[in-house]
């Protein structure tokens, strides 16, 4: 099964077109201007979809593909955005007419998102009767898709408006085989799904390692709750990462592949994290010597992260020391992006979150983004039978 | 299905907006029009252009002014009522280009300062071919180009990159705006750029005032 | 028994200390691989823990100069850094030990235990 990266380019923008119409189509429904903020493709475990809806209620329709893309889609409201809908739609009524405005206007968005596709693939694709969806998590998914064996493309778009009041998701996801089709993979250069698997796998291993570092150093608990690999344009990727206030650091790496990695923590995880290893004098101030820990344990947890891909390549991937972040999410990864802007239009994001899953108190992420060329030659010579390799114990080697 | 336009009190209302630039295709539908530095600015796919010389839903509605249009990464906005918003400033800048005169304003965010001819790219990621198309759209809106009045914002070194040959991205970003204005003999009349710290913009669509807020907690009126 | 540190991190640098002073000298800390040659050269330590990832001069290239101006220097490497081929490297250069960040004071200890006596 043969992956041409050429035509995820194309998927991409056929599915920020189909958000946009989605958009426009809402738009025009309620009098509110919406806005495509992201659109990507991750490569994720079916287990960790769910982690897109996480955190809030989301209400809204959920529809089987069947044709030319077999598969599903779901689009969801959060709470705000339900409201708007309801009371723009259905003023005044019941529950049971506010829920069902909801549902035609899902069903209304995801043809119009589902249109681009069909029209793509040049066939038909048949769109089941709308299904409505409530809750967060897994209950806005579909069984059959976080069940599913392997890692699966999920498309996924977010749509918002300037106030926040009509923030919806739309996700797609292809089965595997019927998206493999469509994705065409008649090029030279196309690179295997199982290898993309693989490199997503080393690198949650490598997050992982980071984690395993994190409490090392400080007592706290931690584990990687979500790893995924996104293709997103590199316009976008500061959107992606968000807006969002984050302590941290960043680091340039060489070798194959170079690229950026930036350990971003939001601030009170920051804070207890150099509580744990200084302690802070006072509330929120970063001094030398907290800024040298932060600084420290980024250097380790990058070392943890991306040592596995040296080893599994049998090759060498060198760090810069870290530079010391405090910014918004966006700011902070502008810089990263305008460096590689000027090389590629689109970019491979790899996302691993570190959090506490107590009390949810620790939360930490992880964005690397390697060099679009150089990652596609790891990819090639990546030996999928070494990519359980990824740590070496220096005393089996002096 | 019953639509009730502007009942939502914050978004309510229509003015003119659009918005372009954001992705890009293989095969741009590129306008044929030329300006300076090549156009590409509008028609593009996924980012259609919205609303584009009208309104919406026709009126221009006395409530408009609450409106709020996102702009992101690579991306301008105009519009001649409402406020126009941009956030996560590191190095990109925030352009506000407006004519008192007529109302109108617009924002650009873009990231890099030059497209150095390469017009398969997408302008608005350019401070050069950003500018020229913001221009452009602003003078199709009604604007006059002797009228127009520019301030800028960004432009930081949020993250430190030591080893950047003499100038950081930001500071490239800076010069490039300044150039570019210089050469259309448009005044900058309001600055708040470098340091450090990442930054948030808001454009008042009618009169051209921006508010800038930084993440250090100093807002600035320009 | 003298002991010199190398790394660029203010906070590892006062946790090596911690771990070493109660029973080794510090001969002084470097912050970067040259002043790691500069201090080496001045201070003759017996041993030095050398970081890897150092602005301006790298662990393993001042490593390699050391151990070319004195053959008998005893290094350990310090890092965070967990590639085979950047072990390999420290061999090459002339390193004996080599602890992986983030590390616990016993294997620190037994580390140098081993590497002092040969």
């Amino acid at each position: 099964m043969q992956i041409d990266i050429d035509s995820l380019e194309t998927y991409n923008r056929l599915a920020r077109e189909g958000a946009q119409s989605a958009a426009t189509a809402l738009s025009a429904l309620t009098g509110i201007e919406t806005h495509v903020e992201v659109t990507n493709i991750s490569l994720v475990a079916p287990s960790e979809l769910e982690y897109e809806y996480l955190g809030g209620e989301f209400s809204g329709v959920r529809i089987g593909l069947d044709g030319a893309l077999d598969g599903e889609t779901v689009l969801t409201f959060d709470s705000a955005a339900r409201e708007t809908v309801a009371d723009v739609l259905a003023p005044g009524a019941d529950e049971g007419m506010r829920r069902s405005s909801i549902e035609e206007v899902g069903n209304i968005l995801t043809s119009g998102f589902i249109d681009g596709w069909a029209d793509h693939l040049d066939a038909v694709i048949d769109i089941s009767p709308p299904t409505y969806v409530e809750g967060s998590g897994t209950d806005v998914l579909p069984a059959e898709t976080t069940g599913a064996d392997g890692q699966v493309f999920v498309f996924r778009s977010r749509v918002e408006s300037a106030s926040g009041s009509l923030d919806f998701h739309i996700l797609l996801v292809p089965e595997r085989e019927s998206l493999v089709e469509a994705l065409d993979p008649a090029t030279d250069d196309a690179i295997p799904f199982e290898k993309l698997e693989v490199f997503n796998e080393m690198t949650k291993s490598g997050a992982e390692r980071a984690a395993e570092n994190v409490t090392t150093m400080t007592g706290l608990e931690t584990d990687v709750e979500v790893n995924r690999m996104r293709f997103v344009p590199i316009d976008a990727v500061p959107a992606t990462v968000g807006d969002r206030r984050y302590v941290g650091t960043v680091m340039e790496y060489t070798g194959k592949p170079s690229g950026y990695l930036a350990i971003l923590f939001d601030r009170p995880s920051a804070e207890a994290v150099v509580d744990a290893l200084v302690p802070m004098e006072t509330d929120g101030e970063w001094g030398e010597m907290e800024q040298s820990a932060m600084k420290e344990l980024g250097n380790i947890m990058t070392s943890g992260f991306i040592d596995g891909w040296a080893n599994v390549l049998e090759s060498s991937i060198d760090h810069s020391p870290p530079t010391f972040v405090s910014d918004m999410g966006t700011s902070i990864m502008s810089p990263i992006v305008g460096r590689m802007a000027q090389t590629q239009e689109h970019a491979f994001l790899l996302d691993s979150t570190i959090q506490t899953d107590t009390d949810g108190v620790f939360r930490c992420e992880l964005f690397a983004l390697p060099d679009g060329a150089e990652l596609r030659e790891v990819l090639e010579e990546l030996l999928v039978e070494r990519a359980d390799q990824t740590r070496v114990d220096p005393d089996e080697v002096f | 299905m019953a639509r009730l336009p502007g009942s939502e009190g914050d978004d309510g209302g229509g003015s003119e907006s659009r918005r372009t630039g954001g992705n890009r295709g293989e095969s741009g539908g590129r306008s044929g029009r030329e300006s300076r530095g090549g156009d590409g600015s509008r028609g593009r796919d996924g980012d259609r252009i919205r609303g584009r010389g009208q309104n919406r839903d026709g009126s221009e509605n006395a409530n408009g002014s609450g409106k709020r249009i996102k702009v992101s990464i690579a991306e301008f906005a105009v519009a001649s009522a409402g406020t126009l918003t941009t956030s996560g400033l590191g190095s990109c800048l925030g352009i506000a280009v407006y004519d008192p005169d007529a109302g109108l304003s617009s924002l650009l965010h873009p990231m890099l300062p030059s497209r150095n001819g390469d017009d398969d790219r997408p302008p608005a990621r350019f401070v050069d071919s950003g500018i020229d198309a913001v221009v452009d759209a602003l003078c199709e809106a009604g604007a006059r180009e002797s009228a127009l009045r520019a301030k800028v914002t960004g432009g930081a070194a949020v993250v430190d990159f030591g080893d950047d040959d003499g100038a950081s991205i930001g500071d490239r970003n800076i010069a490039a705006a300044r150039e570019v204005f210089d050469e259309y003999g448009v005044d900058l009349v309001g600055e708040e750029v470098g340091g450090g710290c990442g930054r948030t913009m808001r454009v008042d669509a009618a009169t051209g005032a921006v508010t800038v807020e930084r993440t250090d907690g100093v807002d600035t009126m320009l | 028994m003298k002991v010199l540190i190398a790394d660029d991190s203010e906070f590892m640098r006062s946790l090596l200390r911690e771990i070493l002073e109660e029973e080794y000298t510090i001969a002084g800390e470097a912050e970067n691989g040259v002043e790691a040659i500069e201090l080496y050269n001045e201070n003759d330590p017996d041993l030095v823990m050398m970081d890897i990832v150092m602005p301006i001069r790298d662990g393993i290239e001042a490593t390699d100069e050391i151990t070319e101006s004195d053959p008998g220097a005893k290094v350990i490497m310090c890092t965070s850094v967990g590639q085979e081929q950047k072990m390999k490297s420290a061999i090459q250069a002339g390193a004996q030990g080599y602890i992986t960040k983030p590390f616990q004071k016993p294997s620190v200890l037994e580390e140098i235990e081993n590497v002092v006596a040969g």
